[in-house]
């Protein structure tokens, strides 16, 4: 990665960053006066990789973990910040023909952070649809252990994700939520691209303040 | 007046025969001679490199003919260029060694004269005997219509991809190499040249030139080396005979590898017809080749050597032209050429040998100068210049082999040079006998002499890539046959063809094949095998093998 795509980086990171502070300082002021602003959730999914230069490496089926923290700041709209974990192993392909029936194993990790803004509507007494849109930075890192090589970078992207609430009692909610990204990372020594985002359908729980 | 009526199914057959005619005939549009340049300021259009017929590299430009109105778009295109004139298909196309003023003066006068760059000036002439209406002490190249080159271009402002300079390392063979560095004989290269000299005039078109070329020949046969002719015609209008002579040490292990030396026999002078003594140029040159070939046919090496006396070079390299093409049809494997061209006069102490390569050669260069500093010390200038094509070597560089021409200087600053009074009374025997043994150190080098246990043969490689999503990988898979005698082998690899081998495998290898594995891809990579006996012996490397640069962007294979 150049210093100055790392630098935009940053940039980004750092506004994210300073958005959320001041969300969170916004809510953690009003929560006394009006509760129920803030919102923690955490979902374990399955996520379906869109390309296969992923897929035939790790497998169509991978497991995310995202933690989302939602602030509220008009009635219907909140904004959210927010990371997913994904990590996967699996094993190189062979490009072109293959001369012996021998692969190598590697791993990937994938950490994404992501920033933006939904609206939420309720339609039941208990239940409540929510729709939102973001933007996601993501930072891979796919190591090939035998032949002690690793690479990481930071790519960039967009997510958009629809959500269903179900209140269980109390602050607790049950929620289901399916998400697309596009993020696209360029492969090595190639002029294409793959996408580290996907169709990510998840399930958790949700914690309002 | 009266004119026959033709009947209409004879006028019928002449429209057909005038269409079938007008069908066959070659497009109406000329084609003109172009210099384009090899540093652009932008990647010229591939359709239009398509068009470009390469006749010759320079150091600085690629000569190219192509069709006419395809040259008129290349301003368009900003190809940096000159469109030198029309050509026809019976033009006879010389480079002439010089860019002084008044030689291009004098030139003007037999032919359309065009200044490529300080040294080398393009002749464009009706006929092919062009060498006796210019002056003597210019050299002559006559261009074939088309080289093997294949067009390549720098980028402005982006540094030439070098390749870096590796030591170069030596088979165990090579320890003889002294021995027969010592057996070389400044007596007999002198009595080679007085021999050569005694023909008196050596001119290609003259009978004691053939009778030059059978001498040398049968010198060759008394030496047990497998001599022939090797005939050709040159010239124009008039057709003239002549003949290469081709020796040939075969090779024990990997003949089809071939190393060659060569050198001019034939002379010229500014009485060419009566006397032309040529004693520097050429029977120096050639008299170095006679004495390799009588010290190493008493060897026995992995790769077959050639030592070849030219004809006709002083008419336009015609000999060595007829050579490097048949070569080049045949599917010769040549290692590399030494050309010795004028290696016996020296006006002033020490005299170093120039080493004239291009781009593609500069590691023969690299070669000839290790090999000489570690068992013939001379001194010796490596001179890289494309646009020095007037001697034997310049027809393998048209048809892409790497080769080198010795030269005292690479300006000739012989007073003797092309007169008839370029005798042996004028030379310097140390030097040229200096030269000579640092050329048999080069050549036995290349060609590896023999030693135990033998080489592999049937070596091959090929190469398997993994991916993943932002790695990319090669696994060579080396295999060769076993050798009698070998207990292992070691597996070698570099980047540079012939130069810099680094052993792959950590421990010794036991079988007939190894797996290198997790090499970056798209790089091109050559191998070689050496046999270990069980004293811990290892031989010589065997042929080289190359695997190319593989395509990352390649489907996947599940």
């Amino acid at each position: 990665m150049t210093r100055s795509r790392l630098s935009r980086v940053y940039l980004i990171l750092a506004g994210v960053a300073l958005v959320s502070l001041a969300c969170a300082s916004s809510a953690a002021a009003q929560s006394a006066a009006s509760p129920g602003r803030v919102a923690l959730s955490g979902t374990v999914g399955v996520f379906v990789p869109s390309n296969t230069a992923m897929s035939d490496v790790y497998g169509s089926r991978l497991m995310p973990v995202t933690a989302q923290v939602d602030v509220r700041v008009v009635p219907d709209v909140a904004l959210f910040g927010g990371i997913r974990w994904m990590s996967a192993d699996g094993q190189a392909v062979v490009l072109g023909t293959p001369v012996v029936n021998e692969t190598s194993t590697t791993s990937l990790g994938v950490t994404a952070f992501r920033v933006g803004a939904e609206v939420a509507r309720a339609v039941a007494p208990r239940w409540t649809l929510a729709g939102g849109a973001g933007i996601v930075i993501a930072r891979y890192e796919e190591t090939w252990p035998d032949a002690g090589r690793a690479v990481n970078n930071h790519s960039s992207g967009f997510l958009v994700l629809a959500e269903a609430r179900c209140a269980v009692g109390g602050k607790w909610s049950v929620i289901g939520r399916v998400e697309y990204a596009s993020v696209r990372a360029n492969v090595a020594d190639e002029n294409s691209a793959v996408n580290l985002g996907g169709v990510d359908a998840s399930a958790g729980v949700r914690f309002v303040f | 007046m009266f004119q026959p009526r033709r009947p209409p199914a004879a006028r019928g057959c002449l429209i057909a025969l005038s269409l079938a005619l007008l069908s066959a005939w070659p497009s109406s549009e000329g084609s003109v001679l172009v210099r384009v340049d090899k540093v652009q300021p932008a990647a010229p259009p591939p359709a239009l490199v398509a068009s470009m017929r390469v006749l010759q590299e320079f150091e600085q430009a690629w000569l190219v003919r192509m069709p006419e109105s395809d040259a008129s778009r290349l301003a368009d295109a900003r190809v940096s260029h000159a469109v030198l004139q029309p050509v026809g298909d019976q033009d006879a196309l010389f480079v002439v060694s010089t860019s002084a003023a008044a030689d291009l003066e004098a030139l003007k006068a037999v032919a359309t004269v065009w200044r490529i760059d300080s040294a080398a000036t393009l002749l464009v002439a009706k006929d092919d005997n062009v060498r006796e209406r210019i002056a003597p002490r210019l050299h002559l190249k006559r261009l074939a219509d088309a080289s093997d080159l294949e067009l390549t271009f720098r980028l402005a402002g982006r540094s030439a991809a070098v390749p870096r300079a590796r030591a170069t390392a030596y088979a165990p063979g090579t320890t003889r190499i002294p021995e027969m560095v010592s057996l070389v004989s400044a007596q007999t290269i002198g009595d080679t040249i007085k021999a050569l000299e005694s023909f008196q005039t050596r001119f290609a078109t003259m009978p004691t030139c053939e009778a030059a070329g059978t001498w040398l020949r049968d010198s060759f046969t008394a030496f047990g080396l497998d001599a022939e002719r090797d005939p050709f015609v040159f010239g124009s209008g008039v057709q003239y005979p002549a003949a290469n002579v081709v020796a040939t040490l075969g090779g024990r292990t990997a003949p089809d590898q071939v190393v060659i030396v060569a050198g001019h026999y034939d002379s010229t002078s500014n009485d060419a017809s009566r006397l032309a003594p040529g004693a520097d140029d050429n029977a120096s040159g050639t008299a170095a080749v006679v004495e390799l070939a009588r010290v190493l046919s008493r060897y026995s090496f992995d790769y077959t050597i050639k030592f070849i006396a030219f004809s006709a070079e002083e008419w336009g390299l015609y000999g060595s032209r007829h050579y490097a093409q048949a070569a080049k049809s045949a599917g010769e494997r040549i290692i590399g050429v030494v050309n010795l061209d004028m290696v016996g006069y020296t006006d002033r102490l020490p005299e170093d040998l120039d080493l004239i390569v291009n781009s593609r050669s500069e590691w023969l260069a690299n070669t000839f100068a290790s090999a000489a500093a570690a068992w013939a010390p001379m001194p010796t200038l490596k001179v890289v210049n494309a646009s020095l094509t007037y001697s034997d070597h310049s027809p393998f560089w048209d048809q892409g082999y790497s080769a080198l021409c010795g030269i005292e200087d690479a300006n000739p600053s012989n007073p003797n040079y092309h007169r008839t009074y370029d005798t042996f009374s004028t030379l310097n025997m140390d030097f040229a006998s200096a030269v000579a043994r640092a050329s048999l150190a080069t050549i036995a080098m290349l060609a590896q002499p023999f030693a135990t246990p033998a080489p592999p043969s049937a070596v091959t490689v090929q190469s398997q890539v993994l991916g993943t999503m932002f790695m990319r990988a090669t696994t060579a898979y080396v295999t060769w046959s076993a050798v009698p005698g070998a207990a292992s082998y070691n597996v070698y690899r570099t980047t540079t063809s012939r130069a810099g081998y680094v052993r792959t495998n950590r421990t010794p290898v036991t079988g007939t094949s190894f797996a290198d594995r997790f090499l970056p891809a798209g790089v091109t990579y050559y191998y070689v095998v050496a046999s270990v006996d069980g004293n811990g012996n290892e031989g010589n490397y065997s042929k080289e093998i190359a695997l190319a640069a593989t395509t990352t962007s390649a489907t996947r294979g599940r």
